[in-house]
């Protein structure tokens, strides 16, 4: 049976255990949830020795489950003060999975300011000085990492924004090619990390066994199935290779919801330069990678590398959010300009979406122009120098508003929104305020209803059935993101009744259970559950599940407005 | 009428149509449904997935007037 590997920072010390009863059945969000909730008092400061960070792959996690490699990370945010999980690809989901780890869980903190590394491999658990890394990028760090212990580990480390516990601070990881351009990169959990003084963990499976199959010629049946409906649907199998989530850009601005210059009006008349499909010619003019997987085993491959004009490596899952952080919300028109915004944040360790609203936060306070690339990317090379404009800006968009005297600041829960404004996408919008994350668009992808015609259509603009919308989809992310498969998996999933079942069937075969999909629905809303308790516990009140008052102004071409009342956002989370 | 029509993704190609001007739009005798515009493009109707009217959802056949702002997709998500 999988074990929980608990480290202790301060002692520098290890100890597997055997999961309690309550939770030995869970992975992944579901795990970190109900851990942090057991286990971290909720009042406690997310960077003090109460404190703790879990590493937990999800369900699936380590089988040949087609996109089933993902990772949940979860503490108590520094950024918002409640509950997160931040989920991501790279190799350690997989490999902790293999080394039969079903949680990894950081505890404590040292006393003292020496950094250390963590390795874990089949038999040992290693911890090892770090001092020689400190202030190491992300991009270096995993050279430097493959060199000394073998090319292919699975590595997350923190950059200096994590080392300087900064609110926005991220985990990266190694992708399969060396690459950070994976992240836990929402609510600031690096700063956790930075915290408790470790810069790296290393994850090697070398000698273990596959992952054990209950059943494994049923599951190999379901698997199959499973990998010809993500690939044979539109999204997954053609849109999201062919251009990756940029793609978006385009459509999210056709239906004039595209927040530009800090959430005034949808529409960026630049928006082709910026779009997937500028991305695509580019990446392919230049030599780059259309189509890539942050891990092995997806099928789906929406990662690419964009080179420069030169040809050179620029960045790696370059996404539309981030593309619209930089980009439609500070009017910066020139890719290149963001894909370097793109890559520092990788490599300072820094979440893109927060870093990106901040960006347009500073130009907001007139600390640089609107629409220049070249002074944003200076101005983000200041994190970590010393320079205290660079710990401001590392703090996020809260706090850089406040800094900066302005009350225009597009947060919930003091987390940056991100890239769909939500007078114009309004399921997404419930999601941004009603979430125990603080705004967060993966949390509740409304956006399939509303604006993709995925999962059915609803009126983006109206509120009718918004709220029931954006509740029924919060519920299936919990579970998705408990199994370890990757949220994309939602557009054939929610297009295909059959969706749904496969992963049972999957979940039952490895592990000889007999869930039913009604099981599915009850997971999702216990982890709801969990990290509502959690935030309950922490202070938060429903007067924390509101917008800021901004998005009460028209919003131009549509021009509606955030109109739902607070009775109406209460049921989206009422269970 | 003129109709603004903004074709994406893998329907870009299809715009590069002889009866389009330089600014992105298309002559149409009305009365005309936006499956009047994409039938002139050659856009073939089984590609499509989504339709913007003026940035609101609409269909193949909603009917056009004069300057209206059509877009056109395949299917496409992201996140
Ligand atoms: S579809 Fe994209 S985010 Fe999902 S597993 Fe594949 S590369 Fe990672």
């Amino acid at each position: 049976m999988s074990k929980i590997l608990r480290i202790n920072t301060r002692e520098k010390t290890y100890s597997f255990e055997t999961p309690a009863e309550d939770i030995a059945g869970l992975g992944g969000r579901a795990l970190t949830s109900k851990m942090i909730l057991n286990e971290v008092p909720a009042t406690s400061h997310p960077l003090s020795k109460y404190s703790k960070l879990i590493f937990a792959p999800g369900l699936l996690s380590g089988s040949p489950a087609a996109n089933s490699g993902r990772l949940s990370v979860g503490g108590k945010s520094p950024l918002t003060g409640g509950i997160k999980e931040s989920n991501s690809g790279g190799l350690v989901s997989q490999k902790l999975a293999r080394l039969g780890i079903k949680a990894l869980v950081l505890e404590d903190k040292p006393e003292d300011d020496r950094f250390s590394m963590v390795v874990i491999k089949k038999d040992r658990v290693e911890f090892l000085a770090a001092d020689e890394y400190v202030g190491v990028c992300n991009s270096d760090m995993i050279t430097k990492l493959w060199d000394r212990f073998g090319k292919r580990v699975a590595t997350a480390s923190i950059g200096v924004a994590g080392e300087q516990r900064l609110t926005s601070a991220s985990i990266q990881f190694a992708d399969p090619k060396g690459h950070p351009g994976r992240a836990a990169g929402r609510g600031g959990l690096g700063a956790v990390m930075g915290s408790k003084k470790i810069k790296a963990i290393v994850v090697d499976d070398k000698g273990t066994d596959r992952v054990p199959l209950h059943d494994p010629d049923a599951f190999k049946a379901a698997n199959k199935k499973w990998v010809e409906l993500l690939t044979s649907h539109p999204v997954s199998g053609q849109g999201l290779p062919a251009y990756g989530t940029a793609i978006l850009v385009n459509v999210i601005n056709e239906a004039g919801a595209l927040p530009t210059k800090n959430f005034r009006t949808g529409r960026f008349e630049n928006a082709q330069d910026i779009s997937g499909e500028t991305m695509a010619a580019n990446i392919e003019k230049r030599s780059g990678v259309a189509t890539e997987g942050c891990h092995p085993g997806c099928v789906i491959k929406c990662s690419q590398v964009y080179n420069d004009k030169d040809n050179n490596y620029l960045t790696s899952g370059f996404e539309y959010e981030t593309i619209w952080a930089f980009g439609a919300h500070c009017l910066i028109k020139e890719l290149d300009d963001i894909a370097m915004l793109d890559r520092l944040c990788d490599d300072l360790g820094l979440d893109t979406i927060e870093t990106g609203v901040t960006m347009g936060i500073a130009m907001e306070g007139g600390i640089i122009p609107w629409g220049d690339g070249k002074a944003a990317i200076e101005l983000l090379k200041k994190v970590g120098t010393g320079d205290p404009m660079g710990k401001i800006i590392g703090n996020g968009a809260a706090f850089t508003g406040q800094a900066l005297g302005i009350d225009r600041v597009p947060v919930v829960k003091r987390q940056a929104l991100p890239a769909y404004d939500p007078r114009a996408v309004k399921a997404v919008g419930v999601t941004y305020a009603t979430t125990p994350m603080g705004a967060d668009h993966t949390a509740g992808y409304g956006v399939c209803q509303n604006i993709l015609g995925v999962g059915g259509s609803i009126d983006p603009l109206k509120k009718d059935n918004n709220v029931a919308i954006s509740k029924t989809l919060q519920i299936a992310t919990a579970a998705i993101d408990a199994a370890g498969l990757c949220l994309f998996v939602a557009f054939p999933v929610l297009d295909n009744p059959e969706g749904l079942q496969m992963i049972v069937d999957m979940i039952n075969a490895r592990y000889g259970l007999s869930l039913v999909v009604d099981d599915v629905t009850t997971l999702g809303i216990s982890i709801l559950r969990d990290e509502l308790e959690f935030n309950r516990r922490a202070g938060f009140t429903p007067k924390d599940d509101r917008l800021p008052d901004m998005f009460k102004e028209p919003f131009a071409p549509h021009n509606t407005t955030w109109d739902f009342t607070d009775e109406e956002l209460a049921e989206a989370v009422k269970f | 009428m003129k109709i603004e029509v903004r074709l994406f993704a893998s329907l870009a190609a299809y715009a590069d149509h002889g009866d389009m001007d330089s600014e992105g739009c298309l002559n149409l005798e009305g009365p005309a449904t936006i499956r009047d515009a994409v039938l002139r493009l050659g856009v073939p109707e089984q590609e499509i997935k989504l339709v913007f009217l003026n940035g609101i959802g609409a269909s193949l056949d909603s009917s056009l007037k004069d300057k209206d702002r059509v877009g056109i997709f395949p299917p496409i998500g992201g996140g």
